[in-house]
């Protein structure tokens, strides 16, 4: 992963036919930190993942019928508020999906 | 008979009517707006360039041509444009230094639509530079404030189009959405901002940002306003060869058909934590809106959002990089001196470039350099396809996504030069469906505690723009207040 540090700002400041003073150089260096560590989260994306090793719902699911138990989202949210004082803890309540191996989620 | 009420609180289709049926003429209607910005615009600061006289020989034109019957849906209509779609023989400056003085030769395609029909020209609005940036605090050239609330940021990059509308300095306006850059201000501002789906209206004459991400999308006061303008200028343009307008033009056609029957979902990734209590008690009141009108709303889990924001900033920036390297100093734009060519291209891009667009094109220039490319551009290329893959299956079971567009009231301005990484993440809510280009349409749907609109995003499938104008209407007749006629 691209660490701060490591990253000549002057190197691609002249590849992008850009000149940087000290002091531009300088703010431009703490800048760059956010815009960095945004873009070094696509490094932690798995192309080999299956969508249903991911945690959430295998997807395959949605086509089959939403189970009859499942309920309205109002009320989940508002019962979640009620109880958890958050408004959203929605891992534990969501609607139930049957996995492949026919245990559910 | 003659209108007698205050011109400038007009939606288009009731300023259209009235101007078809000869109760209000064109000029009339332009003098009003533009005594309205001049009145106004020196406080919140919407436009960069104010086409005075410009504006008025079209209202003439749009009279002579109502006198004549022929009549267009937008003939004699006061409009803004956002200032990063050239417009021929006035400044397009894309708020930057480096085209302040540029003067474009032609049209763009929208802005050809919109004369061609006569709709009537008030000037260009203010954005972030080269539209990077999510508060209009980029811009160059102006400051702009919301016109709600002066110390809160008016959301960007198109700032400027949603200002004017909200504080009715134009009928409509059209900005341009990337990542949200429509949305986010129509939000902030409220009132009602579409971005269609990639490839509705052309890009022929948009400056580009990130080509596979940019559209231009309308914001107006109301929903069926919206569906009037986004019908007239989504067309086929064969200039531009990803354009392909769209299915079905008559968008306001059982736009107040409802939602009985509809199923709808809110994806987790969007309602997490960071989501602040004002906007989910916003959205859970919108929620309990539709189940009322006989729609069904679920939640569902779309596992890749979780990496759209990454894949959008390295996606945009290296579009960003490749672009921005036509602001040389040679063909357009502003030129510096230097005694090799180099020099000339290094002196007139360091000193006429802003801050931010300068960091986006060394992360784009990085991200697309040998030993990188893979690791980061390759990869967001990759979350795309996923991404894309995921909303097929979701919009194979359910009519339409609603999600926040921001986790919190409109910050307050200048906070976004304190912690810039917060920014950034924010943006959060609107890029998934920009990276796969999925149409997405916000509107308010409530206040927070400080009075401040909420909005909430509706996102369908590729070309539902007809789908989301009618689930947008159900809300908006229900819950807002519209301060049109």
């Amino acid at each position: 992963m691209q660490n701060i540090k490591n990253f000549d700002i002057k190197k691609y400041a002249s590849l992008s036919m850009l000149t940087l003073n000290d002091d531009e150089r300088r703010k431009a260096e703490a800048d760059m930190q956010a815009l960095l560590s945004i873009a070094n989260g696509i490094l932690s994306f798995d192309e080999s993942r299956e969508i249903c090793k991911s945690g959430g719902y295998h997807l395959d699911s949605l086509r089959e019928d939403i189970p009859t138990e499942s309920f309205s989202a109002a009320d989940m949210l508002k019962n979640t508020a009620e109880t958890c004082g958050d408004l959203i803890s929605l891992s534990a309540k969501t609607v139930k999906f049957k996995k492949e191996n026919g245990s559910e989620d | 008979m003659s209108y007698t009420n205050d011109l400038t609180s007009l939606s288009a289709i009731k300023a259209a009517s009235l101007l078809k049926e000869r109760q209000i003429s064109s000029q009339e209607l332009t003098l009003s707006y533009l005594e309205r910005i001049e009145k106004t615009d020196a406080d919140i600061g919407a436009f960069i360039t104010v086409c005075r006289e410009h504006a008025f020989a079209s209202a003439a034109k749009a009279d002579e041509a109502i006198k004549n019957n022929d009549v267009s849906p937008l003939c004699g209509i006061p409009f803004a444009l956002k200032d990063n779609m050239c417009t021929s023989g006035i400044r397009t400056t894309c708020a930057s230094r480096m085209l302040e003085d540029f003067i474009p030769p032609y049209d763009a395609f929208a802005a050809r639509i919109l004369k061609d029909q006569n709709a009537v020209l008030l000037g260009k609005t203010n954005l972030d530079e080269f539209s990077m940036g999510s508060f209009t605090e980029n811009s160059a050239l102006k400051k702009t404030v919301n016109p709600l609330d002066s110390k809160r940021a008016v959301g960007g990059s198109s700032g400027g189009s949603a200002t004017a509308v909200c504080a009715r300095e134009a009928v409509f306006s059209l900005g341009s959405d990337t990542g949200g850059s429509v949305r986010l201000p129509a939000s902030f501002c409220g009132v009602v901002g579409m971005a269609p789906t990639y490839g509705a209206v052309s890009r022929n004459g948009l400056i580009a940002f990130a080509s596979s991400l940019d559209r231009i999308g309308p914001i107006t006061k109301t929903i069926k306003d919206n569906a009037f303008v986004l019908s007239e200028i989504a067309r086929k343009d064969p200039l531009d060869p990803t354009s392909v307008g769209l299915c079905e033009n008559d968008l306001l056609n059982n736009i107040e058909k409802g939602v009985a029957g509809m199923k709808f979902a809110i994806p987790q990734e969007l309602f997490g934590n960071n989501v602040s209590k004002d906007i989910k008690e916003a959205m859970i009141r919108a929620v309990s809106t539709y189940e009322k009108l006989g729609a069904s709303v679920d939640t569902v889990s779309i596992p890749s959002i979780s990496h759209a924001l990454s894949a959008y900033y390295v996606i945009s920036s290296a579009e960003a990089s490749a672009n921005l390297s036509r602001y040389d100093g040679i063909r357009f734009g502003a030129r510096k001196k230097g005694d090799t060519l180099e020099e000339i291209y290094q002196n007139t891009r360091s000193s006429m470039l802003g801050s931010e667009v300068k960091r986006r094109i060394m992360l784009g220039t990085f991200i697309l350099s040998e030993g990188y490319y893979d690791q980061y551009y390759k990869k967001a290329v990759t979350v795309r396809e996923r991404l894309k893959e995921e909303f097929k299956v979701i919009f194979s079971k359910y009519d339409a996504l609603l999600s926040p567009i921001y986790p919190s009231s409109p910050p307050l301005c200048g906070s976004n030069t304190i912690d810039s990484e917060s920014v950034y993440k924010n943006d959060s809510f609107t890029v998934p469906s920009s990276i796969v280009g999925l149409p997405a349409l916000t509107l308010p749907c409530g206040k927070d505690s400080i009075g401040l609109p909420v909005g909430i995003q509706i996102i369908g499938k590729a070309f539902s723009e007809k789908k989301l104008y009618r689930i947008g209407f159900a809300l908006e007749s229900e819950i807002t207040e519209a301060c049109h006629e």
